[in-house]
């Protein structure tokens, strides 16, 4: 089978996966207690009000036929709209998942520029001064959680210093204009929520380095009198790069899903924080879309890994 | 040991001693090597895995990785020029250039995610400096000679699309490519079917001859050396125990280790009723060096002198000798029949 077929294969599983993501939170959502358009009314609202709020959102027909309608609709490209603050969905996530990517983005350049030099040195100097040095961060940038570590900056580099502003990010009131307005804020938050990944790709590369350095054809390559450097970058570390890659593109998606902290702190209007709300208000409509967004999203980062793997390792074809 | 009759050695090695420094102690994988290979010679390594044949090829190559390696010798030079002190920077300029190597796994030799036409044309540019260009013409006429087909489409390929004896041509290939003064082929046809091993020590042999190469063969297989060897040196437990022309040192082994390694191995030409014989027990721990023969424990022809002192090293005929006590004449005739 060539890349094609299989990429065919992957796409059409999409759907499909995508039905039961839905259905499985359409279901849960609605099993919990707590009603949103009492919620939303309040209690001394009368019975014909909440009762015209209920059939303007399908809310008093049978479950699996609410499920088809919400389908039927997405199918058409429509997402609903909020019953809380009755805007449509789509719009909501607009907003939300451009702040989110962006925010995902900055956290990923940041989590890429510490962990390939770490990874890289912590292999060549393995059992030295270097590496230990480097592990110890890992440690560290594993054991300490996001929120406690965004206080930290917040407090070193926002307070005390002045350097980065705590907030601003989606805004317009950040301080000067043009590119350092724009990314500044994103800064403390990209760290914040980068570090863990930091620690765990370059512990990654760490190993995979020193897997590939320990392989014959690094031998060769130092046997044909090659440049120290040239048998690290190019014959160590395409070999090493193949799973790190691969691991980086399955992390750009799931750093969508877990900003929540990050974005309560510096107050970014991400997805997080939407979903949150919605949650909590038992918004439906948009907690499903927002699901099935992040599971989209999760998914064609994961067929993107697969892809970039065939690029990256001659020896795999589908 | 193998003395220079009259020629200058193109490498020549003078008490070569490798140790690894490990948790348990000291390893003495290469305890006092020392050997001439003349200028488009043959000089074929024989002995068992662990015996310090490949540790003495990447001490003379410098790839032995220090710590914990250790290397240290009285001498090492490579066409007149001392080679033992130099720093890795010049030690660099040599590998590939004018010492090469292949290797045994040709599969897990070649970088698995760059094409041939990469891995060949790196040395050329690196060592000759060759343009992009001049190194690809360079690579394709490397590969038709080596008995690539269709070598110029071949370029773009990974090593996965070739079969293992191609592979094997290939590391050949690239060997080979700046025209180098000794190539070592460390076990470089032990990976292979028979057949193909036979094609590849013919390549070899065809092309180090062609070029003037000087060849340093090591196996543990005494049937290929005597096909491709003009001298062996037999290494036991880091030692060089016996060395000669390739013809005498068969016709005339003269040390207990090189008769069992005879007897062991199987011939066409062998009556049926000879049986192989085994050399009882293992090889002896490297970390300890016993000052006896190292043999000794295994030994089927142990003389009184084997246990009182260790062995010196004696001629047995021109440019042959051994570091055994026993008179071995009366098996010279046995073992060949």
């Amino acid at each position: 089978m060539n890349t094609l077929a299989y990429l065919a294969r992957r796409i059409v599983q999409i759907p499909v996966v995508l039905i039961v993501t839905t259905l499985t939170i359409f279901i849960v959502v609605r099993a919990t207690p707590g009603d949103p358009v009492e919620l939303m009314l309040g209690m001394q609202t009368s019975p014909d009000a909440v009762q015209a709020v209920r059939e303007k959102f399908h809310l008093d027909k049978p479950l699996y036929q609410q499920y088809l309608i919400w389908l039927g609709d997405v199918i058409r490209g429509d997402l609903g709209s909020s019953i809380r603050l009755n805007r449509p969905v789509s719009q909501m996530l607009g907003e939300r998942l451009i702040v989110s990517l962006q925010l995902a983005t900055a956290a990923m350049l940041f989590a890429l520029l510490i962990s390939i030099p770490l990874g890289i040195v912590a292999a060549i100097w393995r059992n030295t001064w270097v590496d230990y040095g480097a592990t110890g961060y890992m440690v560290l940038g594993f054991s300490i959680p996001n929120f406690a570590l965004a206080l930290i900056l917040i407090y070193v580099f926002a307070v005390e210093l002045d350097w980065f502003p705590i907030s601003g990010i989606g805004s317009s009131t950040s301080r000067g204009g043009g590119v350092w307005a724009f990314v500044s804020p994103f800064i403390l938050p990209a760290v914040a929520l980068g570090t863990v990944q930091t620690a765990y790709f370059g512990r990654l590369l760490r190993s995979s380095m020193i897997d590939v350095l320990g392989q014959d054809y690094i031998r060769t390559a130092h046997a044909k009198g090659l440049k120290p450097a040239v048998v690290i970058a190019v014959h160590a570390l395409k070999n090493a790069m193949i799973p790190f890659v691969t691991m980086v593109a399955i992390h750009f998606g799931y750093m969508i899903g877990i900003q929540i902290t990050i974005e309560y702190i510096f107050a970014i209007p991400g997805m997080g924080l939407a979903v949150l709300t919605a949650v909590v208000n038992r918004d439906f409509p948009v907690v499903q879309g927002f699901t099935l967004v992040i599971a989209i999203f999760f998914l064609v980062t994961n067929i993107i890994a697969d892809v970039l793997y065939t690029f990256l390792d001659p020896r795999i074809r589908y | 040991m193998i003395e220079s009759a009259g020629m200058e050695p193109v490498l020549s090695v003078r008490n070569l001693h490798t140790r690894f420094h490990t948790e348990d102690g000291i390893v003495h994988a290469v305890g006092g090597v020392s050997f001439d290979l003349l200028p488009g010679k043959v000089l074929g390594i024989v002995g068992e895995s662990g015996s310090g044949k490949s540790v003495t090829a990447l001490s003379i190559m410098k790839l032995v990785v220090s710590p914990p390696g250790e290397v240290t010798a009285d001498a090492i030079t490579l066409e007149g020029e001392d080679i033992l002190g130099i720093d890795e920077v010049r030690a660099r300029r040599i590998r590939g250039s004018r010492i090469a190597m292949v290797f045994q796994d040709p599969m897990k030799s070649l970088n698995p995610v760059l094409t041939i036409g990469r891995q060949l044309t790196e040395a050329l540019r690196e060592h000759l400096g060759l343009s992009d260009r001049a190194a690809r013409d360079r690579a394709i006429e490397l590969l038709d000679r080596v008995g690539i087909p269709m070598a110029r489409d071949r370029l773009g390929d990974y090593p996965h699309q070739f079969s293992g004896g191609m592979r094997q041509r290939v590391m050949i290939a690239i060997a080979l490519s700046c025209n180098p003064s000794v190539l070592i082929a460390d076990e470089a046809t032990t990976a292979l079917d028979v057949t193909i091993q036979a094609q590849i020590i013919d390549l070899v042999k065809r092309l180090t001859e062609d070029l003037g190469t000087a060849v340093i063969w090591i196996s543990h297989d005494l049937g290929v050396v005597a096909g491709i060897c003009d001298s062996v040196a037999v290494m036991y437990a880091g030692r060089i125990v016996e060395s000669g022309p390739v013809r005498d040192l068969f016709h005339r082994p003269s040390h207990g280790y090189t008769l069992g390694l005879l007897g062991s191995t199987p011939r066409l030409d062998d009556d049926e009723e000879r049986r192989l014989q085994p050399i009882d027990g293992l090889p002896p721990s490297l970390l300890d060096p016993v000052p006896l023969c190292p043999f000794l424990p295994r030994c089927r022809h142990a003389v009184g002198a084997c246990r009182e002192k260790p062995p010196a090293w004696r001629d047995v005929a021109d440019v042959h000798g051994t570091r055994c006590w026993a008179d071995l004449t009366p098996y010279w005739r046995a073992t060949n029949g």
